[in-house]
This record gives C-alpha cells, structure tokens and sequence, in this order.
C-alpha cells in the first residue's frame, strides 16, 4: 500500500475551482438537470410511513418519545416494508398541527407528507412503570387492514423504545413484499418498485396468489422482473418473501436484557469495590463456609450481606430448613443405629458396619454442599426482596448450567425457583447417598446410578431452559399489555352434546 | 418551495463535487457520511472515523475520497440524510461508492453500523456490504486510542468492501477489429451485455455472453463481443494486502517487537508453570483478571487429567514391582502421563489463564503487552503442551480442540506401550504381555500427525487482537410450502439473510 504523503490531517481535498465559475455551473445545473432529479425524486414510493411524537410533561420524557419514535422508525426501515418519513420532514410537518393533536389533524400532515400510514407514538406513567402506546393509523386503501393499538410496560425508562420496536417487529412476520409494476420494457421486462431494500434478490419467487416471477436484477428500491402472462396487466404484484424479523428480535431482545441487567445489577444497586462476580465467588467459596462453620444454618444468611444488598432479612423458612439439614448430616447414621455408632467417619466399632461408615463418610463430605445450597437459597431470596439481579446474569442460562453441576439445585436457586431447587438438592442427595450406602450391592448401586443421572438431566436442562422467576425481570421480558382476551371453546358434555363456551380473561399481572 | 430549497443547495455541492471529480483520475469515487450519533462520545467518534477511512482510501491509490467532513456538513445541514436522498446526491455527484455510518452510544458499549452502497452498474445503488461492530467503551484511552480503534475498524470494513466490490470495464473498439477496456489487465473475464433501457429509472438487466481473453487491457479476439459490452474486475489483491497491513500495524502497537529471548524465559517456566498451574491459573490468572467463562472451562477440562495426574503419581507403579503384585498398564500409563501433565502438560492452561487477559487488553488497546505475538514461542508452547500455542495466540476454541486430541493421545499411546507386568508366583519372576504395534505405532502416528499440525497451524496463525465483536445482519432459516400454479404443494427450506 502507498504510503499517503498528504497533509497534517492525512486528507487530500478535491480541488477548488474559481467561484464565479462554479456559480455558474451550478445555476446551469439546477435548471438543466433538476426538473429530471426532482421528478425521479418525488415519484412516490408505496409503503411509507410517518412516525408521530410529541413533547410530553417532563424534558425526560420528551426525550424518551423521541427515542422511542427514532427506534421505531429504525426498525420499520430495517425490516424493508414501510419507508419511514425522514424527521426533518415530519418536524416540518408537526410545526402546523395543534399542541394537543387529534388524530383528524395528524392524518392531514401525514396527507400532506404523501405517507400511507402514519404512527403516532404516545408514553405515560402507571405507578412505577412507563406505557408506551403506539397507534398505527392507514391512510392508503392498500394498507387499510393494519390499523391498530398496542401498548408496552416497562419499569426501565430504555427499554420503552426498544420494546415498542420489538412489537412493530412482530407485526412484519406476515408482510409479503407489495410492489406497483411501474413500466414494461421493450424486452419483455418490467420495472418493479421493489428491490433490495425489501428484500429482493434476483432468482425466483412465487406470488401470494401462487404465480411465479423470475427477478432478473435489483436496484435498492427497484427490479427488472419477468412476469407470467397473467400478471402482464396487473397494476400490482404481492410477492412471497417475507422479512427476516428473527435476526433483529434477538437484538432488539439482546439490548433490552442489557439495559434490564445494568439497572438491576447489584453494582447498581450500590455496592461498591470488587466486582460483585468476585464477591458471589467469595461468598460461594469462602465466606459462607466461614460462616456456617461459626453459625450454621444461620451463617448463610449472614453471608449474604458480603454481596453488598440495601436491606437484608432471614427467610426463616430457610434457615430452619438448612440448619436441620445440617443436624442430619451428622445424625443420620446415629439416628439409624439407636446412637450406638462411633460419632466420627472412619473410626470403627462393633456396631458400625462398613456400610453405615461409607454412608457416615458421604454425609459428613457433603456438609459443604449443603451450606452452599443453603446459601444459594438465601441469596434467592434478598434477590428478590432487594429486586437485584444474580451476578453473572448476562449469561444465566450458562451460569445456572455451571452452578447445577457443582452443586445440587444450584442453578434453579441461582433462577430464583427455590423450592423446585430444594427438590433437586433433596433428590441428588438421597439417590447418591442411596448408591454409596448399597455400595457392595452392584444391582442396586446400579439402579441408584440410573436415578441419580435420570434425576441430574433432568435437573441440568430445567436450570438452563427455565426462565428466571424474578418478577421485576420478567416484566422487562413481557411483549405487549393485553387486557382482556376473548376465547371461544367446544367440547361435549356428558352425553356427547357439544357444549359451546365463550369466555374473557384479564390479566391482574 | 421550501421543500424545494435544501434541494437546490443539495445540488449546488454535488456541482461542486462533480467538478472536483472531472479533474480527479480515472479513479472511483468514495463518499464518507457517518450521519447519525446520540451523544458527544459518538460525535468525537464519527470525525475520527471519517478522518481514518478517508485517510486509508486515499492511500489505496485506487480509490479517491470525498472531502468527508464536508460532505457531512452539506447533507446534514440540507436535511439530505434519508437514504434515497444521500443516493441521489451520490449518483449525481459522481461517485462509485457511498459509505453511511452510524453510532449508536449504550453506555459500556458503542454500536458501529457501517454500510456501502455501489452507485452505477452493477449495483444500481444496492448495498454492497454492511458491518455492525459492537465496540467495547470500558477501557480508559485519549484520543490516540480511539483513534486507533476507529482507524483499526475503518480497515476492517474497507478491506471487506473492496474484497467484494467489482468495477465494469466497458469494451471499446480499438484499431482494427480488436477491442480494450480502460485498464491494464490481464486473464479471463466474463463478459456481459445490458438490456435495453427503460423509459423510467436507470436500472437495467445484464446477460452473460460468454468469456473473453484480455491481454494488457487489449482484446486481440472479441468473439462475439462488442462495444458496450463490460466485464467486471475487482480489488481482493488490494484487499488482501489491506488486511496484513492493517494486522501489522496493530501487532506493532499492542505487543512489544517479538524476541527469541522471550522464547528462552517460556522454556525456562514451562515447568514451574505446569506444576502450580492446579492452583495459580484459578487464583493468579483466572480470578484475578475476571475470566470466569475461563474459569468453569479450566474446571471442567482440567478434572480428568488432573484425576489422572494424581492417581498417577500417588500410585506409583513400581511399588506394584517391590510388592511382586502384577502391574495394570493403566497405571503405568496414569504414572507417566502424570509426569508429562506436572512438568509440562499442566502449562496449557497456565498460558491460558494469563494469555487470555492479555490478549484481550491488546485488542482494547489498553497498553503494550510484553511476551505475545511471537510465533516462536506459539510454536514452542505448542510443541512442548497440548493446545498452549493457540491459547497463547488468543483462540481457545483450537486450544481446548488441541489440548484434548494431544491428551488423549499421548495416553492412549503410553497405555500401548506400557503392557501388563505380570507377576507369576510360582516362578516369582514377572512377564510382560505382549504390545499390539500396529495399536501402539497407529496411536503414535496419529499423535505426531496432530502435533505437527499443531505447531505449524500455532505459528502461522495470527493473534486474536481484533477489537469489538462483529455482529451478523439478521438470517434464518426456516420451511417453506408453497402452492403452485397447478395446485401442487411444493415444499422447501428458505435461508433469507437481510442487508
């Protein structure tokens, strides 16, 4: 590569020509070539659309709504179906339109705007949380079967926009590719008005209707196209291929679970110092065994102030649970032999068995699990108490995988499922106590294996595939607000007479 | 009328232009845009990326930038930032190229969405290639550094975009019957005619006609090729050369100049390294840097031959000998296969914990990281421990592929050659049972073919230094059915990726 030799900024400027010259050719140029740029220009493209919003109380908001309109007119352009107005147009346009607008003064500028729908983009405050509402009004006959209503929540003022985008994302899933045939060629071709911005390639596609045209090659707004016969006169064509809506779901989802995380991280939540991944690491590993060394069952809970939470309280439940879980692990092999039995693993007696002393071994080895389950289960709870996400929660699903594995039930705790979590613990502790104390026994050592891998499976895909149970979370999570829904169901009576049901479900979430 | 009026303005600079590039060579036009930013941050970004790209395309010598601030200013201040508008303006300027960026600020990361659009044939204003990086923001730098970083993604994409861009050389007729395009080049092209032209629109169809053999620009025999006919050329040597320039650069940057003493101070601590790797790579290299995805992959790839290093060590096979007990080859196996692990197998994730940090801070530019990027000591580490190359290069993927095929075959291999020691108490004497050779010098064959691989493939790749994550445009892949005209139901997989 040529080494550029240019000046301090390493940038070399077009020349300039003299001005009167320039003047000159620029007044040829705008009268001589013009006329043809702007009529090409102002040829209307089908399928645009204005996207409305409005200064709303408080500059926070106004500035959301902007955000939130801007986003929504990203996602509209990216998915290739309606061509947003450009903002300064549509600023130009609003500057005419009442403070208060109804939706008779919007449609005139959206007229005005040659838009054949127009959004308009609305956001208040229910308690804690912001509602977005957008309402898509069609203009065109074309696209009069798209009007509609919906409304987002959120309790994280950016994630708003994002999930106002990911609705309209939503509503592009059916959309086929609607283009005007615009002239036949002397060839036998057609110009058609859509092209790589709607998703266009040249090769072969079907119409809605089942016929096939071949794109031969493709502008960004524009086709050569053959058509069959039929379509020859057609003023119009729907073509099969739909938007590839699955990509930008996933980012749009991506940004809000990043936007989710960084509000409820506990960073956030004000602990300050050490990365709160190295405390939840400290607490796993040395605290917490610390701990329940000095107070057990209760030191569990006491380590969880390490992680740095506003406000700590004992679930109780919990802490009675662990602690006598505890008792148990050093009282099982007495209870089982009337207290006959040595205290301690490995030391001998007439009436200790090999077996009782494999199982004494198991229990008094596991004691750090158990802790660190009791742990877990606490930390659950000031998670959801606190609303504070887990450290590691980027990741969750690889993260309650890696705790699964480690430690029983770990992963459903780390989800927030407590008592499915005590439930995995409970069941990997019996079946693998099981296999240790019938050690000699092959079948039933065999069977115990069995289980205990059935149940471990079973456990490392819940704590993967479920979704947290944090409810401040899953709110973020949630796609639009619904009501009420209207369900209408048939099925027979006792008599095989068909009974016909029509109900109303609200949601109270 | 007002509408009218950014118009007039729009057209007024694209004369400008225009006459600036009717004095320019014979070279394509690039115009630089980066339109949209949401805060200061992005602003400082977007003239330090303009300046870059600008900067790298006039060096090309192929290419030929438009003033980018410049043009900034005149679309923005006309309110030409819509795309059908900045494509008009483009084609009317003159341009071949018109590159758009945009910076999306989210606090620890900055969203960087690049986009080409090739202007005439045969593009016809489509998109020729986008890019969207997620750029991390974390890191502490001045201006230089971000600097760097956009220089380093402006590369990327420029590099990218010339690999796929083609350029129409149109024949005309020479003297006598043979034909030239504008270009001194050389080889076989396909050659293609254009449709006839439409009333509305510039868009036009393109047939191929067949090959053509051009010589120096000159086509000694056209065929059944004529005037107006074109052939496409592209840039992928230009390309390709941009590519290692700009890897060059950065390594020049990010990593001190590469010394075989740093190969001697690797030979020198391989084995330390590999002996307190159970306890220094979790605390010293993992926890320590915050590499917890490197940490669960160390516990859970480490576990086995950890087992067998200490089983290994702590069931030493010759006590079996003194004890006249017969000796199992797994645990004369276990026993040298413990032995590689304490002195040297132990060093691949040693390096892994330390390189990766490394590594990453390099492709963040935040500072100068001694002892990376020297393909001598890549081509040691991976010579002497399964894998440790490629960690050292950054690629945990092929380490941990390296790591687990050279463990697993050195065992297998030593468990072939090491047959059970057979204690016969009659005679009190031990036999050794015969070895399968054709087992043992397959597994042996295989062991070296992999460790040959992976010392070449160790010392040639390059270092993973690059900055940011790319991000994929949307694709999917779903099932189709469709109704034909005759009402048949065809069905089919559709993979659909969006510009």
């Amino acid at each position: 590569m040529r080494t550029s030799d240019r000046n301090s900024s390493g940038l070399r400027v077009i020349p300039s020509r003299h001005p009167l010259i320039l003047a000159a050719a620029s007044i040829a140029f705008i009268f001589c070539i013009s006329p043809q740029l702007l009529a090409a220009d102002t040829d209307r493209l089908s399928g645009t659309i204005a996207i409305f919003s409005f200064p709303q109380a408080g500059i926070q908001f106004t500035a959301l709504s902007q955000k939130a309109a801007d986003t929504i007119a990203d996602t509209f352009d990216r998915l290739g179906r309606f061509m947003p107005v450009e903002a300064g147009r549509i600023q130009r346009a609003l500057a005419d339109v009442p403070e208060k607008p109804d939706e008779a003064s919007l449609l005139k500028a959206a007229e005005r705007l040659n838009a054949d729908l127009f959004a308009m983009v609305v956001l208040s405050q229910l308690g804690n949380s912001i509602v977005g509402t957008i309402t898509i009004v069609p203009i065109s006959e074309r696209y009069k079967n798209l009007r509609q209503t919906f409304s987002v929540r959120s309790l994280v003022l950016m994630n708003v926009p994002l999930k106002l985008a990911r609705e309209v994302a939503l509503l592009h899933r059916k959309l086929p590719v609607e283009a005007d045939i615009l002239e036949r060629r002397s060839d036998g071709t057609f110009l058609l008005g859509a092209g790589q911005w709607q998703g266009l390639r040249p090769g072969k596609y079907r119409t809605t209707s089942g016929e096939a045209v071949i794109i031969r090659n493709t502008s960004r707004l524009h086709s050569i196209v053959e058509l069959p016969p039929v379509l020859s006169r057609a003023g119009q064509i729907s073509i099969r291929e739909f938007p590839a809506v699955r990509g930008i779901l996933r980012e749009i989802d991506d940004r809000i679970e990043y936007n989710t995380n960084y509000k409820y991280s506990l960073a956030n939540a004000g602990t300050q110092g050490v990365d709160p991944e190295k405390k939840f690491m400290g607490g796993i590993c040395l605290i917490n065994p610390g701990a329940n060394f000095c107070i057990p069952g209760y030191g569990s809970f006491l380590s969880t102030a390490y992680l740095g939470f506003r406000n700590t309280s004992p679930s109780i439940p919990g802490v009675v649970f662990s602690s006598l879980l505890l008792v148990t692990h050093f009282i099982l092999p007495e209870a089982m032999t009337k207290f006959k039995i040595n205290f301690f693993p490995g030391v001998m007696d007439d009436d200790k068995t090999a077996d009782m002393n494999n199982l004494q071994i198991f229990l008094w080895s596991t004691v750090p699990l158990t802790v660190s389950v009791a742990f877990l289960d606490q930390l659950a709870h000031q998670f959801t108490i606190n609303s504070v996400l887990p450290p590691f929660f980027m990741t969750k699903n690889e993260a309650a995988l890696v705790l699964s594995m480690v430690i029983p039930g770990g992963g459903m705790f780390y989800k927030g499922h407590r008592i499915p979590g005590w439930g995995f613990y409970l069941s990997d502790m019996f079946l693998a106590g099981f296999c240790v104390y019938t050690k000699d026994d092959k079948k039933k050592v065999m069977w115990g294996g069995i289980a205990l891998g059935g149940v471990k499976l079973v456990e490392l895909l819940s704590s993967f595939f479920s979704p947290p149970s944090f409810k401040f979370y899953n709110k973020e999570k949630e796609g639009r607000i619904r009501p009420a829904s209207l369900s209408f169901q048939v099925h027979p009576d006792g008599s095989g007479e068909p009974v016909y049901g029509l109900g109303m479900s609200f949601s109270f979430q | 009328m007002r509408r009218h009026l950014p118009r007039a303005a729009a057209l007024l600079l694209m004369t400008l232009l225009s006459a600036g590039a009717a004095f320019a060579e014979e070279k394509p036009l690039v115009g630089i845009a980066a339109i949209r930013t949401n805060s200061p941050r992005a602003t400082m970004l977007t003239t330090l990326l303009e300046e870059n790209m600008a900067r790298i395309i006039d060096s090309t010598d192929s290419f030929k930038p438009v003033n980018p601030a410049l043009l900034r200013e005149e679309l923005k201040r006309f309110g030409c930032t819509e795309e059908r508008c900045m494509l008009g303006f483009a084609s009317e300027a003159g341009m071949s190229l018109v590159i758009r960026a945009d910076f999306d600020d989210s606090d620890d990361f900055m969203f960087l969405s690049m986009r080409a659009y090739g202007i005439g044939v045969p593009y016809y204003s489509r998109v020729v290639y986008q890019y969207t990086a997620r750029i991390p923001m974390t890191g502490k730098l001045g201006t230089s550094g971000y600097g760097s970083i956009m220089e380093e993604h402006a590369g990327i994409f420029l590099s990218k975009l010339f690999a796929r861009y083609r350029v129409p050389l149109f024949l005309e007729q020479g003297p006598g019957a043979a034909f030239h395009v504008g270009r001194s080049v050389s080889g076989t092209f396909d050659a293609y005619r254009p449709d006839p032209e439409g009333e509305k629109r510039g868009i036009r169809g393109f047939r191929k006609i067949g090959a053509v053999r051009i010589k120096n620009g000159s086509i000694p025999a056209p065929g059944a090729t004529h005037a107006g006919d074109f052939i496409l050329t592209g840039f992928r040597e230009l390309a390709e050369s941009m590519d290692n320039h700009r890897y060059r650069m950065k390594k020049e940057i990010v990593f001190r100049k590469p010394s075989p003493v740093e190969a001697i101070y690797a030979l020198l601590i391989t084995g330390p390294a590999s002996a307190t790797m159970p306890i220094l790579a979790p605390t010293v290299g993992y926890y320590r840097a915050s590499d917890w995805q490197g940490l669960a992959l160390w516990g859970f790839n480490l576990a086995p031959y950890l087992y067998l290093e200490i089983n290994g060590l702590a069931n030493y096979w010759a006590n079996y000998y003194n004890k006249k007990k017969s000796t199992p080859r797994d645990v004369q196996a276990q026993y040298y296969f413990g032995l590689y692990m304490l002195c040297a197998g132990g060093a691949t994730l040693f390096v892994d914990s330390l390189a990766h940090s490394m590594i990453e801070k390099a492709s963040n530019y935040q500072g100068i990281q001694p002892f990376m990027g020297n393909a001598l000591t890549a081509g040691y580490l991976a010579l002497v421990s399964g894998g440790a190359g490629h960690f050292y290069r950054g690629d945990r993927l092929w380490g941990y592929l390296y790591y687990h095929a050279d463990n697993l075959l050195l065992y297998f291999t030593l468990r072939e050659f090491l047959p059970d020691r057979k204690f016969n108490p009659l005679t009190r004497t031990f036999t050794r049972a015969k070895v399968s050779k054709l087992r043992a010098y397959s597994l042996l064959s295989a062991a070296c073919a992999v460790k040959i691989a992976e010392v070449v493939h160790a010392v040639l790749m390059r270092d993973d230094i690059q900055n940011g994550d790319i991000i994929d445009e949307g694709y999917a892949v779903e099932p189709i059915i469709y109704s034909g005209e005759d009402y048949n139901v065809s069905l089919g997989l559709q993979y659909s990726y969006r510009w």
